[in-house]
């Protein structure tokens, strides 16, 4: 071979454009390739909504049928809202449950969501002494897993006389310090990477503005990070609403338990299979939420994530 | 009333000093421009003028009270920025309102004022709108509107016209001389592009590596720069240099053997400037310079010659525009003695005026 072999991106289209491809074919290519794409990523879709769809299925489905093989996608003819009937006239307290799991995720998601939008901004705004050292030592914190710090934790709840109350958690979380299932670092670590893109000359403004602080951080910063602090919040309502660990640890009387941990209370100790559809059904139910708050905030979630993976 | 007075202000970041005692004094009402290449300094003194960056050493003064420690707002300063720096979030006309509003202004107060600045700059219409929404020349207004509101004793302009294109660029400067004639108060500007300095400045502050090389209004720095760094620096095409050496009393001969007059001096090498403008074509008898014709550009009104010595100097002669020269051909140029400038081995000018003291 007498010519370097170049290997190029360009390559394949200058190919193509040597057999002189008429506009028609280069546009079935493409349209091909879209096509392909779609294939793809709707395979991918099937995989992940697979599961739930089985769920919600078999939750209306007679209580025998629950496990059959092949597990069966489509609602049949047979279904009922037999599951859904038993759960509610059970003496498990489902509702109590729901309110529960409502007011812990919503105050620890407003009270970790401001803590850690404040410290963000203090990270990538302010000037103050061992700043990156307090910000290197918060990153450290990251590889510490929650249930090392429980026991302590725990022993801190009780002699503030917290432990079996809801304020267990949301206390911890308010802090910042502590979210079920996630530490606070993380939230801290979006919000300062986000403030940190805004030009610096914005805040010079708001300066000039004779802007303080507090007024540029509630004026100008807090409006901006809108995308993010509604990515922050659906992912830390999402991790509150579903956290087993921390509710399972701190929260011990039935009028104090959130759906996951009640939940695996509807399961009778010898785990006889009518139980399990009742615990499908309040699965099902513990879902909805969730699953609405996504629908609506998915655009939030990704938008800010695609700036974080950019620009952070 | 407002003087800004300058006293030996440095500024460093650890071990680099990035400005090295200033001293100036701006009287109130003066437009200044602070002018010279990239890094030599120049926002970094704004910057520190408004209160957005400590100063390591001196004194700032305005209207007599020493300045040092105060905020930005205290020190009654408006500031434009390169980028605008608008609150992206916000409409126009609360980007106008918002220092207003913090200043505990009542409503009706801060509405007279915005409307009358909008007026002013021929915004009215955009005030509903976001920054998002406008062009970078309306943008630059509302900007500039935002600094109006406040009614400051100083403003401050941080190249405000870089971001927009050359014809906009001209009828922002132009807008801008205009509102200095309008308010009330002295303005300091910093460019790097000499059309700006030489066309809205009262006094141009030229500086270089922290330091001022001179100050002075557009025209002494053009007729009499201080330094060869001046002269190099005001004017464009920029000033043409040549080595001579200082004969005797008043005469100065170049490489070639051409005798000019020149301030008296201490005989030894010197350097002879001349401005492009000032190089005439002429014949071969009356030339005190001869070089060959490189290539040449014509802009309609004049054209850009530029030739080469025969002892490798690359000079730039400002012609009327004429008929295309041949290529490669000698061209033969003089000037009047009166346009040459004459710098020392230090760099410094020397005079006529300073005839004497060297």
């Amino acid at each position: 071979m007498n010519k370097p072999m170049h290997i190029s991106w360009d390559m394949a289209p200058a190919r193509l454009s040597a057999r002189r491809l008429s506009p028609e074919t280069r546009a079935m290519i493409s349209r091909l390739r879209t096509a392909l794409i779609y294939v793809v990523l709707g395979l991918g879709a099937l995989v992940m909504v697979a599961p739930f769809l089985w769920m919600f299925t078999t939750s209306f489905r007679p209580v025998a049928e629950a496990f059959t093989l092949p597990p069966r996608w489509l609602p049949g003819l047979d279904s009922s809202l037999e599951s859904y009937r038993r759960l509610l006239a059970s003496d498990v307290p489902i509702g109590r449950f729901f309110w529960n799991s409502t007011v812990l995720a919503t105050t620890v998601t407003l009270g970790y969501v401001a803590t850690t939008t404040i410290a963000g901004y203090a990270f990538a705004r302010l000037r103050f002494p061992f700043k990156n050292a307090l910000f290197a030592l918060l990153l450290v914190s990251l590889m510490v897993p929650i249930q090392t710090t429980l026991v302590p934790l725990f022993l801190l709840m009780r002699w503030l006389g917290l432990v079996d109350s809801q304020w267990s958690i949301i206390v911890p979380g308010l802090t910042g310090a502590f979210a079920p299932g996630m530490s606070g670092v993380f939230g801290i670590f979006l919000m300062r990477q986000f403030f940190l893109t805004l030009p610096k000359e914005l805040f010079e403004a708001a300066r000039v503005d004779n802007a303080g602080h507090f007024r540029t951080f509630w004026s100008i910063a807090v409006p901006l990070a809108g995308p993010q602090i509604a990515a922050l919040s659906v992912i830390i309502f999402t991790m509150t609403w579903n956290d087993y660990f921390m509710p399972l640890i701190f929260l011990n009387s039935v009028d104090q338990m959130v759906l996951p941990v009640g939940i695996m209370s509807i399961r009778d100790p010898v785990g006889n299979s009518s139980a399990t559809s009742e615990v499908i059904a309040a699965v099902s139910l513990s879902i909805l939420p969730v699953l609405l708050v996504f629908l609506v905030a998915q655009r939030w979630i990704i938008d800010s994530f695609m700036r974080a993976g950019v620009k952070g | 009333m407002a003087d800004l007075h300058l006293e030996g202000v440095t500024k460093s970041y650890g071990a680099a000093t990035v400005i090295r005692g200033i001293d100036l004094r701006i009287p109130f009402g003066e437009f200044v421009v602070f002018v010279g290449p990239s890094g030599c300094g120049k926002s970094t003194l704004l910057r520190m003028i408004a209160g957005l960056e400590p100063i390591s050493g001196g004194v700032i003064r305005i209207g007599g009270t020493v300045a040092n420690l105060l905020e930005p707002a205290e020190r009654g300063v408006a500031m434009v920025f390169q980028s605008y720096a608008l609150y992206p979030h916000m409409t126009a006309y609360k980007n106008m309102a918002f220092g207003l509003k913090i200043a505990g202004l009542d409503k009706s107060e801060i509405d007279q004022r915005v409307t009358r600045a909008a007026k002013m700059l021929q915004i009215e219409e955009l005030l509903h709108r976001i920054p998002k929404d406008m062009s970078g020349g309306q943008r630059q207004r509302v900007a500039i509107g935002r600094s109006i509101v406040r009614e400051p004793r100083l403003f401050l302009f941080d190249e405000p016209l870089s971001n927009l294109d050359a014809a906009l660029r001209v009828q922002t400067r132009i807008e801008i001389a205009k509102l200095h004639k309008i308010v009330d108060a002295t303005m300091i500007y910093v460019t790097h592009d000499q059309v700006e300095a030489m066309t809205l400045a009262d006094r141009i502050v030229v500086l270089n590596q922290g330091r001022i090389e001179q100050v002075g209004t557009p025209l002494e720095l053009y007729r009499t720069p201080a330094n060869l760094f001046v002269a190099s620096f005001i004017g464009s095409p920029k000033m043409n240099f040549f080595p001579v050496t200082l004969e005797r009393e008043g005469l100065a001969r170049g490489r070639l053997g051409m005798a000019i007059p020149a301030p008296a001096g201490p005989p030894g090498p010197a350097t002879l400037g001349v401005r492009p403008e000032s190089l005439v074509l002429c014949e071969p008898d009356q030339a005190f310079l001869s070089a060959r014709l490189q290539f040449e550009e014509h802009l309609g009104e004049h054209r850009l010659i530029y030739a080469r010595t025969s002892d490798g100097i690359d000079l730039i002669a400002k012609e009327p525009d004429g008929p295309a020269l041949t290529d490669g051909a000698t061209l033969h140029f003089r000037f009047a003695p009166e346009s040459a400038h004459f710098f020392g081995p230090d760099g410094n000018r020397l005079d006529h005026s300073t005839k004497g003291t060297h």
